[in-house]
């Protein structure tokens, strides 16, 4: 039920793809900053899943934080 | 399902993330004018989408809690602040970073960004009460009044914020995107889509369980089995 | 929902205002607490940013409204903790007062309060910050309630919740700062257009977003604040 409404509303969101990026001038290389971005993003998802394994149900008594 | 869950799903996010960051950062064309910088886009923007949707799941789910009580919704929506929490605040940093290089500082009161931030404060502090809040009834009826009244903020926070700015500085105007950068997009958004189903699902069960712990009595709330409800009301009556 | 007559409600609503002036009356030192808090605050305002007469002057509306804030926050706080003390909040309700009625008693009353607040503060950031009125009591006169009205209606339903859980000092800032921030952004802007002239007429596009910030949490809070109460 989740994954249908999310799908359908993916769509719609799409539009506001137009809108998001800005900025003007030209830029020569900036892989540091693209680096960056991907790999701060990858790590907290590794992160939050490490977090969410931890605190799994029926672990121990003391999974809650 | 729980095996889509547990192996399906992990895989799809998997491929689809890795197919559409693939494709942006290797596939797709630097932008004209921001060149490999603007390749950011493939993460930033999924991420921005991503944490909306979750934020509209949590609203969906506090209307919906507050008029029919019922732990699932109470843990749904606990577990799409945390998860659109996440995405937001990712959102928010590879859009600073972003900002660096294209408008020379990492913050520059964007309303767009700024309006997230407010949003991301507003969700923190959403979280925040959860656990201040023993009553697990009362934390799930104030939690989705919060919930709801700073879902109703967010419009209003967008439109001052964009006026006081407009005051200063003019918009800065959407462009057309390449078609060659529309492809990678879209993969990386279904696989960030995917990301975030499997984050909740996980969420969800966490937060499920910990509220049955919470009311091992079950005669102390609504159950969510109807067969358990029937019973409690007939013994009431 | 039970069914209220207006008329019943709105009579419920004045006698527990009465009910909370009279107490307020009588005791009077929250008040005065609050006024000093206030005044410090202002006056650290000036000592944070240095002895630049100029941006003082410049920021003067921002000032106002970030001190009525804070002074809020504690007022809000207080308004609950007294009801709380000896559970007479059950107590209202079991009178039976309408929830949507002592809603209402308690956001008036709080902007009654913020409202008597700002009107003594004007004087001392006038003295202070050396600015002037230019455009006229009228408009500041708007400003001050719409401004006191808008902090207390979401404030109310917030300060309800936070009273009843752990850390609520820390709670209620937490969650009313970022609610805030539109009413908190078009008061203060309102302000400096009446303090510097308005001579690009902006100052009714402020006064119509505090008056759409009112409706909206005016509304919301009557809808949803029996819900928080109930037990």
């Amino acid at each position: 039920m989740i994954a249908l409404t999310s799908l359908t509303s993916v769509s719609s969101l799409m539009v506001l793809a137009q809108a998001s990026s800005v900025g003007s001038g030209r830029l020569v290389g900036g892989w540091g900053y693209v680096g960056a971005c991907y790999g701060i993003t990858v790590a907290a998802f590794v992160l939050y899943s490490v977090s969410l394994w931890a605190r799994r149900p029926r672990a121990a008594s003391d999974s809650k934080e | 399902m729980d095996k889509f869950v547990k192996w399906g799903l992990p895989a799809l996010t998997l491929g689809l993330l890795g197919w559409g960051w693939w494709l942006g950062l290797a596939w797709a064309p630097p932008d004209r004018e921001m060149g490999d910088v603007q390749r950011i886009m493939y993460v930033h923007v999924p991420l921005q989408w991503m944490a909306m949707l979750a934020m509209f799941i949590n609203f969906v789910a506090a209307v919906t809690y507050l008029m029919r009580q019922s732990w699932k919704t109470d843990a749904l929506a606990e577990s799409a602040a945390e998860v659109g929490l996440l995405f937001g605040t990712l959102g928010m940093i590879t859009g600073a970073i972003w900002g660096r290089p294209t408008w020379g500082v990492y913050w520059s009161w964007d309303p767009r960004l700024t309006s997230e931030a407010i949003l991301l404060v507003a969700y923190t502090g959403y979280l925040v009460l959860r656990r201040f809040v023993e009553d697990p009834e009362k934390r799930a009826v104030w939690s989705a009044v919060v919930a709801i009244i700073g879902a109703i903020n967010l419009p209003i926070v967008w439109f001052s914020v964009r006026w006081w700015r407009s005051l200063h500085q003019t918009q800065s105007s959407p462009k057309t995107v390449d078609p060659q950068m529309v492809l990678p997009l879209r993969v990386a958004a279904f696989g960030m889509l995917a990301l975030m189903v499997l984050f909740l699902v996980h969420r969800y069960r966490i937060a499920l369980a910990e509220r049955r712990a919470e009311v091992a009595l079950p005669e102390a709330l609504p159950t969510d089995d109807p067969a358990l409800r029937a019973a409690q009301s007939s013994k009431v009556a | 929902m039970r069914k209220t007559r207006p008329l019943s409600l709105l009579k419920t609503t004045l006698v527990l205002i009465r009910k909370d002036l009279l107490i307020e009356w009588r005791t009077r030192a929250r008040l005065n607490a609050l006024v000093f808090f206030a005044m410090a605050t202002l006056l650290l305002f000036s000592f944070a940013l240095g002895p630049d007469t100029k941006l003082l002057e410049r920021n003067a509306g921002g000032y106002l409204w970030l001190a009525i804030l804070f002074a809020s926050v504690l007022s809000l706080g207080e308004s609950f903790r007294v009801e709380t003390e000896n559970a007479c909040l059950d107590g209202v309700r079991l009178a039976p007062a309408d929830a949507r009625a002592i809603f209402l008693s308690k956001a008036l009353g709080n902007a009654l309060l913020l409202l008597a607040l700002g009107v003594v503060l004007v004087p001392v950031m006038v003295a202070l910050y050396g600015v002037r009125i230019v455009t006229g009591f009228g408009d500041l006169a708007s400003i001050l309630v719409l401004g006191s009205l808008a902090l207390s209606a979401p404030g109310t339903v917030y300060a309800a919740i936070s009273s009843h859980a752990r850390a609520r000092d820390v709670l209620l800032p937490l969650l009313l700062f970022p609610l805030v921030i539109p009413a908190l952004l078009s008061a203060a802007k309102g302000t400096t257009l009446v303090l510097q002239g308005d001579p690009m007429q902006q100052l009714g596009s402020w006064q119509g977003l505090l008056l759409g910030f009112n409706l909206i949490y005016w509304g919301v809070g009557f809808v949803l604040f029996p819900r928080v109460i109930e037990d």
